[in-house]
C-alpha cells in the first residue's frame, strides 16, 4: 500500500535559519496522524513544504505517491487543507464560498455540504468576515469535507476554540475519517490524544519519533521505586530512564522503553534494597512534558 | 472554459462597485473629450477632462491590481492555492476581466470621442487594434505583472510608482550619455511597447504558470531596464544635434535668410535696456526655404552690441520643428542704447514621401484617423494644436498645415514628430482656422539615418538631414518696435 505521506530528509530554511533538517515522515493511508511539537517548532512549515506552498530546501516528499514538488492544482482534488492561518475569501458568504468551490471538485457532495452546514449551524447567508474564528474553521472544514479528500491536513484546527466547537469538529471529522488520511498538527496534546492513531514529535527540525499512538503510550511509564534504605542515584544511569529523582528511600523516573519484566530486572540490578516497584501509565501530555524537558536539558 | 467563466463571474461580482466606478469615469472621459465646449469655457473643460483622465487611469490600474491579487501568487497562506484551480483557466479569467472591463470600455470611450468629433473609427480597425494593444501594453499588462509579483495593494502601488519613477529618471538622465539616433517617435514607441509586452508576458508566465516569484521579479526588473534602455537609446534628442552644430560651426551658406522682428517691452524707443524688468522679444523667421524642405530650429543666441562692446549673452534652446523662433532678451541695468546681434542654428529636413489626409469639419479640426484641437494660447500669443492620430505603427504624422479663415492662401505648416504631438502656431498669422491638412508619411524601415551620428540596424529614419546651418542677424536699436 502506498503511504499517504512519505518524506526523506525534507529540509526547509528561512534565509540562513534552518527550520526543518532532514525530516523523515511516514504516514500510512487511513491514519489519523497527530503531528505535535512546541510552538514555533515548524509544524505549519512542514505542512506548507509538503504541499509545495513553500518550495523545499532539500530532500523529497511524496503525497499519495506523487512528488510534492510537482503537485499540480489537479492534485488538490484529493488533498485538502484546513488551517487557521489560511486566508479565506472573507468577502463571500458561506453559501457563496461553497458554491464557488463546487465546480472545481468532481467529487463535491452538495448534500453532505448542506448536512454539515446544518450540523455546524452555520448561517449560509453570512459573510465569512462576520463569522467568529470557530465558525470560520467550521466553514473551512465543510468546504474540505464536502469533496471527500483522500488526504486532509489540519493545521492547529482546534487552537483557541471552545470545548463545544472543538467537540463538534472532532465528531464531524471522525464520522468521515475512515475514508481519508488525516495529518493533524497541534501543540495541544489533550485534544488529539483521544482520536489519533499515530503520532510524530517534531523538535529541533527533526522528527524525534513517529509511531502508533498505542505503542507510544505503552512504552512510557512513570516508575516509582521504594528502597529499604536511603540511597543516591547510581552514576551509571540508563539513558532511556528519564528525569530521575531521589528523595530518601524513594526514586522516581520515566521509563521510555518500558517492558515490565526488563524494567524490573534492570532496577534490581542497578539498585540494592528494592522494596517495591510501581509503574504508572502516563498521559500523552505528561510524556511530552518529559520529552521536552529532557530535550531542553540535553541542549 | 467553463471554469474560466466561473472565476471571471466571481471576480466581476466581487469588484462590481469598482467596475461601475471605472466604467462611469471612462465613458464620461470619452463623452467630455468628444463634446468640447465653446471657446469661452475651454479651460474648465480641459481641467475636467484632465481630472477624468487621471481618475480613469487610476481606476484601471486599481482594478487590474485588485483582480490579479484576488488570487495572490506570491503568498503561501491563500486558500485558493490549496484548491484545484486550473492555472490556464485562471489566466483566461483574468485576461477576460481586463478585456471586458478595461480594454473594451477604454476603447469604447475613444470610439465615442472620435464619433462625436465626426470621425469614422470603423474605417480604421487595424489602427484600432494597435491602439488597443498599446493601451494593454502600457496600462493593463504592466499593472498585472506588478500585482502578480507583490503580495498586496500598497506593495503593487509602490512597485508601479517606482517603475514610473525609474523610467522618468532614465528618460531624463541616460540620453546625456548616448549619442543621438535620429529616429521618429513611432518606431521607438512600437519597440517600447513590444519590449514591455514581451517582458511582462515572461514575468506573468513565470509567476502565474510556473509560480516562480523570484524569477518573475527578476523578469520584471529586466523588463524595466529594457524599457528604459529602449526608450533612451532610441530617443530623439535635439540637444545632440545642437552640439554637433556648435562643434562643426555649421554652414553659413544657403539661400535662406533670417528675418527678425524685435518688439520692445516697456522700453523707450531706440534704446535697449535702460531699466530692469523689461525685455526684448525677438521673433525670428527663416525665409527663403525651398518648398521641399522643412526647418528645425536648434538654438538662438543674442548679444547686445554697445559702445563698450558685446554685452549679455542670451540663449534659447529648442529643437522646435518650425521656421519660427522666439526668444526674450533680458535687459541689464544701464545698458544704454545698443544694437542686437545674434546667431540662429538650424537644420533643414527633407521629407521622404507623403500621404495626405484632409481634415474634416472646420470647427473641431478633426482629421480622419485622428483629431486635433485648439488649446489655450501660449505666452507669446500663439496657439498650441495637439494632434492625436490613431494610426498604424509604421505610419507617422509628418506635417500639419492650418489655413486661416478670411485670409485666402495664408497658412502655416509645422513638422510633427508623434502621434500625440503638438505644434505651436504664432498668433500674428493666426485667426479663425479655415481648414487644416495633416500629412502623413510611411516610415521607410530600410533607410538609415543620414545624420551621421551612428549607423546601425536600429537607426530608422526617413528624414534626410542636409547638415546644420547657422545664420547671423543684427538689429539696430532704431529698428526696434515699441
Amino acid at each position: 500500500m502506498i503511504p499517504a505521506i512519505q518524506s526523506e530528509k525534507l529540509a526547509q530554511r528561512f534565509g540562513a535559519h534552518p527550520v526543518l533538517e532532514g525530516l523523515d515522515l511516514l504516514v500510512p493511508e487511513g491514519a489519523i496522524y497527530a503531528y505535535v511539537g512546541a510552538n514555533g517548532a515548524g509544524k505549519t512549515t512542514t505542512i506548507k513544504t509538503l504541499l509545495n506552498l513553500v518550495p523545499s530546501a532539500g530532500g523529497s516528499a511524496q503525497l499519495l505517491g506523487r512528488d510534492s514538488r510537482s503537485l499540480t492544482p489537479a492534485d488538490f482534488r484529493e488533498i485538502g487543507l484546513v488551517s487557521e492561518g489560511l486566508r479565506l475569501p472573507l468577502w463571500m458568504t458561506v453559501g457563496e464560498y461553497l458554491s464557488y468551490l463546487q465546480p472545481f471538485y468532481p467529487t463535491w457532495d452538495q448534500a453532505l455540504a448542506d448536512d454539515l452546514l446544518r450540523q455546524f449551524e452555520l448561517p449560509a447567508g453570512r459573510k465569512l468576515q462576520h463569522l467568529s474564528r470557530g465558525m470560520r474553521m467550521k466553514a473551512a472544514l465543510v468546504s474540505t469535507l464536502a469533496f471527500s479528500p483522500r488526504l486532509l491536513f489540519l493545521d492547529e484546527p482546534f487552537s483557541g476554540l471552545d470545548a463545544l466547537v472543538r467537540d463538534e469538529l472532532i465528531q464531524a471529522l471522525l464520522a468521515r475519517a475512515e475514508r481519508m488520511t488525516v495529518f493533524l498538527s497541534s501543540h495541544d496534546l489533550s485534544e488529539i490524544e483521544s482520536f489519533s492513531t499515530h503520532i510524530g514529535y517534531l523538535e529541533g527540525g527533526f522528527v524525534r519519533f513517529s509511531e502508533e499512538m498505542a505503542a507510544l503510550v505503552n512504552r512510557f511509564r512513570e516508575v516509582e521505586v521504594t528502597l529499604s534504605a536511603p540511597a543516591e542515584l547510581p552514576a551509571a544511569w540508563p539513558a532511556e530512564w528519564l528525569q530521575p529523582e531521589s528523595s530518601g528511600c524513594l526514586i522516581r523516573f520515566v521509563d521510555s522503553r518500558h517492558d515490565p519484566a526488563q524494567t524490573a530486572a534492570g532496577i534490581r540490578q542497578l539498585l540494592s534494597g528494592v522494596a517495591s516497584i510501581e509503574c504508572r501509565p502516563m498521559s500523552l501530555r505528561d510524556i511530552f512534558v518529559v520529552l521536552a524537558r529532557n530535550a531542553k536539558k540535553a541542549a | 472554459m467553463r471554469l474560466a467563466l466561473h472565476i471571471f463571474l466571481n471576480d466581476a461580482r466581487r469588484f462590481r462597485v469598482e467596475i461601475v466606478f471605472s466604467l462611469v469615469v471612462t465613458l464620461a472621459m470619452g463623452w467630455l473629450n468628444g463634446n468640447p465646449p465653446q471657446e469661452a469655457n475651454t479651460k474648465g473643460h480641459l481641467a475636467a477632462a484632465a481630472i477624468l483622465q487621471a481618475l480613469a487611469v487610476v481606476s484601471w490600474c486599481y482594478l487590474v491590481v485588485r483582480v490579479v491579487q484576488s488570487h495572490a501568487f506570491c503568498k503561501t497562506d491563500e486558500d485558493w492555492l490549496t484548491r484545484p484551480v486550473p492555472l490556464p483557466a485562471l489566466l483566461v479569467a483574468k485576461a477576460l476581466f481586463v478585456l471586458v472591463f478595461l480594454v473594451l470600455p477604454a476603447n469604447a470611450a475613444v470610439w465615442i470621442w472620435l464619433s462625436s468629433l465626426g470621425l469614422h473609427p470603423e474605417r480604421h480597425l487595424a489602427d484600432w487594434l494597435f491602439y488597443a494593444a498599446a493601451f494593454s501594453s502600457l496600462v493593463a499588462v504592466p499593472c498585472a505583472l506588478a500585482a502578480a509579483i507583490t503580495p498586496n495593494l500598497p506593495a503593487a502601488i509602490l512597485t508601479l510608482f517606482g517603475a514610473v519613477l525609474a523610467v522618468s529618471l532614465g528618460d531624463e538622465t541616460l540620453p546625456r550619455f548616448v549619442d543621438s539616433w535620429s529616429v521618429l517617435v513611432w518606431v521607438p514607441l512600437a519597440a517600447f511597447h513590444l519590449a514591455l509586452l514581451a517582458g511582462c508576458a515572461v514575468g506573468l508566465w513565470l509567476q502565474m504558470v510556473r509560480r516562480r516569484t523570484r524569477a518573475a521579479r527578476v523578469a520584471a526588473l529586466l523588463t524595466l531596464a529594457g524599457c528604459i534602455g529602449v526608450q533612451c537609446l532610441l530617443k530623439f534628442e535635439p540637444a545632440f544635434d545642437l552640439q554637433r552644430a556648435l562643434v562643426t560651426g555649421g554652414q553659413n551658406a544657403g539661400a535662406e535668410r533670417v528675418e527678425v522682428k524685435a518688439k520692445l517691452l516697456a522700453q523707450p524707443a531706440g534704446a535697449v535696456g535702460t531699466r530692469p524688468g523689461g525685455g526684448q522679444w525677438l521673433d525670428l523667421r527663416l525665409e527663403g526655404i525651398p518648398a521641399e524642405l522643412r526647418v528645425r530650429m536648434l538654438q538662438m543666441e543674442a548679444y547686445a552690441i554697445t559702445a563698450q562692446g558685446r554685452r549679455g549673452l542670451a540663449q534659447s534652446k529648442g529643437g522646435r520643428a518650425s521656421q519660427e523662433g522666439h526668444m526674450l532678451f533680458p535687459i541689464q541695468r544701464g545698458l544704454g542704447p545698443a544694437a542686437l546681434e545674434g546667431v540662429v542654428y538650424y537644420e533643414l529636413l527633407e521629407p521622404q514621401g507623403r500621404r495626405e489626409f484632409p481634415f474634416v469639419g472646420e470647427e473641431r479640426f478633426a482629421v480622419d484617423g485622428g483629431w486635433c484641437r485648439l488649446v489655450q494660447p501660449q505666452e507669446f500669443g500663439g496657439v498650441f494644436v495637439p494632434v492625436f492620430i490613431c494610426s498604424w505603427p509604421f505610419r507617422a504624422p509628418a506635417e500639419l498645415t492650418l489655413a486661416y479663415r478670411g485670409s485666402a492662401g495664408e497658412s502655416e505648416s509645422r513638422l510633427l514628430s508623434g502621434t500625440e504631438a503638438g505644434s505651436p502656431f504664432p498668433a500674428q498669422v493666426g485667426g479663425p482656422v479655415r481648414s487644416a491638412v495633416a500629412s502623413f508619411r510611411e516610415l521607410d524601415l530600410g533607410r538609415q539615418s543620414e545624420a551621421g551620428s551612428r549607423a546601425g540596424a536600429w537607426i530608422i529614419s526617413s528624414w534626410k538631414i542636409n547638415g546644420f546651418h547657422r545664420k547671423q542677424f543684427r538689429i539696430e536699436a532704431s529698428a526696434i518696435e515699441r
